[in-house]
């Protein structure tokens, strides 16, 4: 698969318009973490996080044909317009994917982050999300009791957005998880 | 001052006396090279001196090239006619700065030589003189290369900043009077360009667009997405639709540096584009296909 239905690249196509004018009618980008801890096969299907993630999020965008951009990241951020985030295994970058957005903030678009670890630094992390307008929404992929869960509540907390959890084991619960923080 | 000689030798090891057939003379601007018809030549010129610095003088079935070019001129005729007069060129300073010339039309560029960069011709004073690069056209209308918006591969649509002819800096008010100015000379009423219609309506889309904040800022982060997307998957083309690079001015008082070179004003950097205007009123210039001429109506 090179292509997801319903991603950018694919109504773009469809429209026959740019993806720049595509994009301008999105309701949500969606950050999601693929760094190296994302290869962990602890999904209960046996699937790595990352595989299943890809399902969901292709399952998401079929659903909302050209409503959601998804962006990558790790150690660099990595705008994905065919809607299958790029695998690339490094750090967790999150204050970088974060800077990488800002220029889509205050203008009605959601930010849904999904991550399953802590960030290189929580403190710049923080201090960007600082600066936006638009609330950050945040989905943990891991267990309630892990510090990285309180990470990401907390930068929920700082932006007015909401937090909840992914446990692995219920990982292809992750579009309806989506679906409900777009809807709220 | 560039002398070009006569290095071939006979097999005796003799200088190779004159040819009659083969006369190059020299102006201000270059050289007039007059020779026997040779298939080989003409493509060993095309190949070696770019488009606007030759040109064919059909009236006196001539070759002129640039004084800049004159030896590579030089060694091209010795190669193919095994001899080369023996010439004086003088050096001249064919630049200037700040010229204005009233264009009555400008056609799309395209590629006219092996270089890779395309050119456009304006159609000046009775003659198609005057040799805008697409590069300098889109650095004008576009700003410098690295702020210049690309186009997706997929669709080669032009961005709005592109229809509306403005820079993606632009402030908020230079947006309808852009969007004025281009409606008018795109109106598929008066506009005889075989896109006229479609570029009229995505005029309007880019306008109804750009003249939101929100949306612009959306259509701003789409872009940069946009660019990111096309760098990493190597996807960053020139703009190459059916017809070629059409500008989205194609007629005024365009004030210039340039050279002149053979006959040409080669265009090195645009730094004002006026309306052509008579009467109250504004020239809109395109191409009659039927007609195959220019067609100027004034609105």
């Amino acid at each position: 698969m090179n292509l997801v239905k319903g991603s950018i690249e694919n109504i773009a196509k469809n429209n026959n318009t740019s993806i720049a004018e595509t994009f301008m009618n999105i309701d949500a980008i969606i950050l999601i973490d693929v760094s190296i801890s994302m290869a962990d096969k602890d999904t209960d299907s046996n699937q790595s996080r990352y595989d299943v993630a890809l399902d969901e999020l292709s399952k998401l965008q079929n659903n909302l044909p050209g409503k959601v951009a998804v962006i990558s990241f790790s150690s660099f951020p990595s705008f994905c317009p065919n809607g299958i985030p790029n695998f690339d295994r490094g750090m967790t970058d999150m204050a970088k994917a974060l800077k990488h957005i800002k220029i889509a903030d205050g203008c009605g678009i959601k930010f849904i982050l999904i991550s399953d670890g802590e960030p290189n630094s929580k403190g710049d992390t923080l201090s960007i999300a600082k600066t936006f307008e638009t609330k950050i929404d945040t989905i943990f992929i891991g267990k309630e009791t892990s510090s990285g869960r309180d990470f990401l509540q907390k930068l929920s907390d700082l932006t007015g957005g909401i937090s909840v959890t992914q446990e692995t084991e219920k990982l292809h619960f992750l579009e309806t998880n989506l679906q409900l923080l777009l809807n709220a | 001052m560039i002398i070009c000689r006569n290095k071939q030798k006979n097999l005796f090891g003799e200088n190779i006396t004159q040819n009659n057939d083969i006369k190059i003379n020299t102006d201000e601007f270059g050289l007039q090279i007059k020779t026997p018809y040779s298939a080989k030549f003409l493509e060993d010129l095309k190949r070696e001196i770019p488009y606007q610095f030759r040109m064919w003088d059909a009236d006196l079935k001539i070759w002129r090239v640039a004084n800049q070019f004159a030896e590579k001129a030089c060694e091209i005729i010795e190669l193919n006619y095994g001899y080369c007069p023996e010439i004086k060129i003088n050096d001249s300073n064919s630049k200037f700065q700040s010229q204005t010339y009233l264009i009555e039309y400008i056609g799309r560029s395209k590629e006219r030589d092996d270089s890779g960069e395309s050119f456009s011709l304006g159609f000046c004073q009775n003659a198609w003189n005057i040799v805008f690069p697409e590069k300098a056209l889109k650095e004008f209308f576009e700003g410098k290369a690295d702020d210049q918006t690309v186009t997706t591969s997929q669709n080669n649509k032009l961005t709005f900043y592109q229809l509306l002819g403005i820079k993606q800096s632009c402030v908020q008010k230079d947006i309808k009077s852009a969007y004025r100015r281009m409606a008018k000379q795109w109106h598929p009423d008066v506009c005889s360009e075989p896109d006229a219609r479609d570029r009229f309506e995505n005029i309007k889309t880019a306008y109804q667009t750009l003249s939101e904040p929100i949306m612009r800022k959306r259509y701003n982060a789409g872009l940069m997405f946009e660019k990111e997307a096309n760098k990493t998957n190597k996807k960053q083309s020139k703009l190459s639709t059916t017809y070629g690079y059409a500008p989205p001015l194609r007629c005024g008082l365009i004030t210039i540096d340039g050279e002149y070179s053979v006959g040409k004003i080669i265009v090195s950097k645009i730094h004002a584009w006026d309306d052509w205007q008579k009467d109250g009123k504004t020239a809109v210039a395109s191409w009659d296909t039927l007609q195959n001429e220019i067609s100027i109506k004034w609105v």
